[in-house]
């Protein structure tokens, strides 16, 4: 079966539903905060035993793309991210909304979803074999210092109150760290509670600061009966003049969202994060990131979905998988004996000429999809808030209990619900702490495997080029905005860019 | 091709629906009379989930057991946290558990406090040899390269390993039984420990013969295997025996339940995994797997694994040791 077939074969009737359905369910967890795309397929996995192998990766494929993109309505309508790589699209998506816009901000970050995608599924068909090899020579040092790229955010996002963005940062690392130590095995920090072994899980702390402390917060203003948004649908679809202005930050924040998706286990929420360092330290208008930047969304939704076709690569190429998806594909491939890795496009063309078009097919199958779902979700915000509260926190309930089957991380997530509660009202950004949360437990990880490999010596962070590379950009990356705000101080208040009237400064 | 019918659906919400009520069974009766958990302690995909969900399903298919089984993963805290959920669960049989070597691997490094004594075994429903292997063009030509270097400069060699799993016990205890010294570094599962071999990031690790064939396309050798034969895919690499060491050791998937389960109820679920495992279906995937299928009744599991405990233990306390080292500083 040559690609051409494979593409044929998936707009037969059959072929075709499967793969629709896959990117509707995709979508819809993705939509709903707490499940995961990663949940959803593992739960299919079991089902595909059955079906023949063609449409077994054919759906989970769909499934994987369909749910990267759907966090985006959450995200934007109500600030809470229907999946964990949507929480920069919160940030900047929800203020875009609130200001009147909720049409725009949700068609620019549909059509940076598409673009991303588009541009990883190119890398993915052209590029495979070199990029595989390229990904394997980068070990826990270029891993570490990838990582850290991304931990500078937290002080970027911190401008509003260096100290408070910081404090959240290092908050966040700190809820990282109880559970069992994956470097040496130890159990640290868990001060005798068995349930503490398997640590706090991101998914129920991010569940509980943004969806559940938002659920709380909109709850006590049901009273006053603001709704705080009004759900104009106007500018849902994007000119040619928004590719033109957003294109090379979509082809970058893309570049970006595909590289980090071939390093495995480091993932679509890192690749967000660095895509939005990266545009806001460029941008003209950085002061615009946090309160409803157009060129944030951009960045955010090009990258995530961007890594759908980078994850594939190192999947496909060597067998290798990271993080629950990935795993959740190669447990598949490997279930229909077949031998993922260099062998594959040899013996079964067919699978690897089926999962190339299926991706494609699936991002304008969920492009098309989501266009029609956020005309449906806007009306969402029509739907008084009494009911869709309760039902945010009964998913939200669900997500946290289906990722490990236990009611500990419910109680988790609604312990960090209160927290972020507090958060709030001690008016201490929540975005570093997500980022701290996140990015910690992995750059620790990757800089202790390299330590173990060096035998404690720090120097490959520097002799090595890429590693050292990196983290040199990283150092601009940081020092940067320092150096803007000085050189825009200097310059005096004339300096500033006119239409500032626009945004409310520090969000 | 199979597809879901609706009577088949219905049978599976139910037995979602009856799983989280854990009643207290009137076991007397007719054993199975509810659904049946089962606790796979890994992510789904891995091979232990592999095998736990094909016999699951052959299960369910050929009405071996009266009742289904619900297959629930939870993979938090490698594992121990699901071992540690079927060990606190009621004794009624309705919950049980499946798990490969890290039940005994796992408490010699101090995670947990409790090894496979602290369950009714139901039985080994698998087995796969385990060696160690290393880039095809690396300079180690056998492992009597590997040994000779390891002794003329210890500590050098870098081995890329789970942490209190397999690929971090089984060199441990070669190398304790060879009297030479590598140099461990965490990376995580089989596809993560190829990708450190592949880069040049590791030298050496641990995998099991399919992985082996598996890998063998992308380029990783088999060094030596810790088979009591050779196995008969991989008949040109020499056991450890062969190689002067004495070093032993396979991976077993364990069925196991809480220790107050009848004997009859635990009968009745290794009646029907034996039978499950006789099917030609799933004897040929087993096959495909690289997996040895040969059903080892729970008590004569119990003798192998205790046998384990001693040299287990000894390589723990190693590991401990160099925990309490690490703290130290």
């Amino acid at each position: 079966m040559t690609l051409a077939d494979a593409f044929l074969h998936l707009f037969t009737l059959k072929a075709f539903a499967v793969m629709v359905g896959g990117v509707a369910l995709g979508v819809s967890v993705g939509v709903l905060p707490g499940i995961t795309a990663g949940t959803l397929m593992a739960l299919t996995l079991p089902f595909t035993y059955q079906m023949g192998s063609v449409e077994a990766v054919s759906l989970l494929i769909a499934m994987f793309v369909g749910g990267v993109s759907g966090g985006l309505i959450t995200a934007t309508l109500m600030r809470i991210p229907g999946e964990p790589n949507a929480i920069m699209t919160c940030l900047d998506g929800y203020q875009l909304a609130r200001r009147g816009h909720p049409g725009r901000a949700l068609g620019l970050g549909n059509a940076s979803s598409l673009v991303g995608g588009a541009l990883s599924w190119t890398a993915l068909v052209l590029l495979s074999p070199p990029l595989a090899r390229l990904a394997v020579s980068f070990g826990p040092f270029e891993n570490f210092a990838v990582i850290v790229m991304a931990l500078i955010l937290i002080s970027s996002l911190s401008e509003a109150s260096f100290l408070k963005g910081l404090s959240a940062g290092l908050l966040g690392m700190l809820v990282s760290y109880p559970g069992v130590d994956e470097s040496s095995g130890i159990v640290r920090l868990t001060f005798g509670v068995t349930a503490l072994e398997g640590g706090f899980n991101s998914l129920p702390v991010i569940l509980g600061m943004f969806a559940v402390s938002q659920v709380v917060a909109d709850a006590l203003n049901l009273e006053s009966g603001a709704r705080p948004i009004r759900a104009s649908m106007r500018g849902m679809f994007v000119s040619l003049r928004d590719y033109a202005v957003h294109g090379w930050n979509m082809v970058r924040s893309s570049l970006i969202g595909i590289w980090i998706g071939i390093l495995p286990g480091v993932g679509a929420t890192v690749a967000s994060i660095v895509a939005y360092t990266t545009a806001k330290n460029l941008s003209r208008r950085p002061h615009e990131f946090g309160s409803g930047s157009e060129e944030a969304i951009v960045a955010a939704e090009s990258a995530n979905n961007a890594t759908t076709g980078g994850t594939l690569v190192p999947i496909l190429t060597l067998g290798i998988a990271g993080g629950l998806t990935d795993s959740v594909l190669l447990g598949a491939l490997v279930i229909h004996n077949l031998q993922p890795g260099p062998l594959l496009f040899k013996n079964n063309p067919e699978i690897v000429n089926t999962i190339f078009a299926t991706h494609l097919v699936a991002h304008l199958v969920m492009f098309a999809l989501m266009t029609f779902g956020i005309a449906l979700f806007a009306r969402l915000m029509l739907v008084p808030p009494s009911v869709v509260l309760p039902m945010v926190i009964v998913f939200s309930v669900i997500g946290a209990f289906a990722l490990n089957n236990r009611a500990f991380d419910i109680w988790v997530m609604l312990g960090f619900g209160l927290l972020g509660i507090l958060l709030e009202l001690a008016r201490v950004p929540l975005a570093p702490f997500v980022v701290g949360l996140v990015l910690a437990p992995a750059a620790e990880a990757e800089l202790r495997a390299g330590l173990m490999a060096s035998a404690g010596s720090y120097l490959p962070l520097v002799q090595r080029p890429m590693a050292g590379t990196m983290l040199a950009v990283a150092a601009v990356m940081f020092v940067w905005p320092f150096v803007r705000e000085w050189r825009r101080a200097a310059r005096g208040p004339a300096a500033q860019p006119p239409e500032t009237g626009l945004h409310t400064p520090g969000g | 091709m199979h597809t879901l019918t609706r009577r088949e659906a219905l049978r599976i919400l139910a037995a979602a629906g009856a799983m989280p009520l854990g009643l207290p069974g009137a076991a007397a009766a007719a054993y199975p009379d509810k659904p049946v958990r089962m606790i796979i302690p890994i992510a789904p995909g891995g091979q232990t989930d592999v095998v736990g969900r094909l016999l699951q399903q052959t299960i369910d298919r050929r009405k071996l057991l009266s009742q289904p089984i619900v297959v629930v993963n939870n993979a938090a805290a490698g594992g121990t946290v699901g071992t540690r959920l079927v060990k606190d669960s009621d004794p009624d049989g309705y919950t049980i558990g499946m798990f490969h070597m890290g039940l005994l691997t796992a408490p010699a490094v101090g995670v947990v406090d409790y090894d496979h004594t602290a369950f009714a075994l139901v039985g080994q429903v698998g087995r796969t040899q385990v060696g160690l292997g290393c880039l095809a063009d690396s300079r180690f030509k056998s492992i009597q390269d590997v040994l000779a270097e390891a002794r003329a400069k210890p500590e050098t060699i870098t081995v890329a390993m789970n942490i209190g799993l397999l690929p971090h016990f089984v060199p441990l205890m070669f190398q304790q039984e060879a009297g030479v010294r590598f140099r461990y570094v965490q990376a995580g599962g089989g596809a993560v420990r190829l990708k450190s071999i592949l880069g040049k990031h590791t030298e050496l690790s641990l995998f099991s013969g399919p992985e082996f064939l598996l890998y063998k396309s992308q380029g990783i050798r088999p060094l030596v295997m810790f088979s009591e034969q050779r196995v008969p895919e991989l008949p040109d690499v020499p056991t450890a025996r062969e190689a002067g060491v004495p070093t032993v050791f396979e991976e077993r998937i364990i069925v196991f339940a809480p220790r107050a389960v009848p004997r009859a109820n635990l009968d009745v679920v290794a009646r029907a995994l034996r039978a499950a495992m006789e099917d030609s279906e799933v004897a040929a995937r087993y096959k495909g797997l690289g997996i040895d299928g040969v059903f080892i009744e729970g008590p004569r599991l119990g003798t192998i694994l205790d046998g384990l405990r001693g040299p287990i233990t000894k390589v723990g306390e190693v590991v401990k040791q160099a925990q309490a080292e690490q703290k130290k500083k």
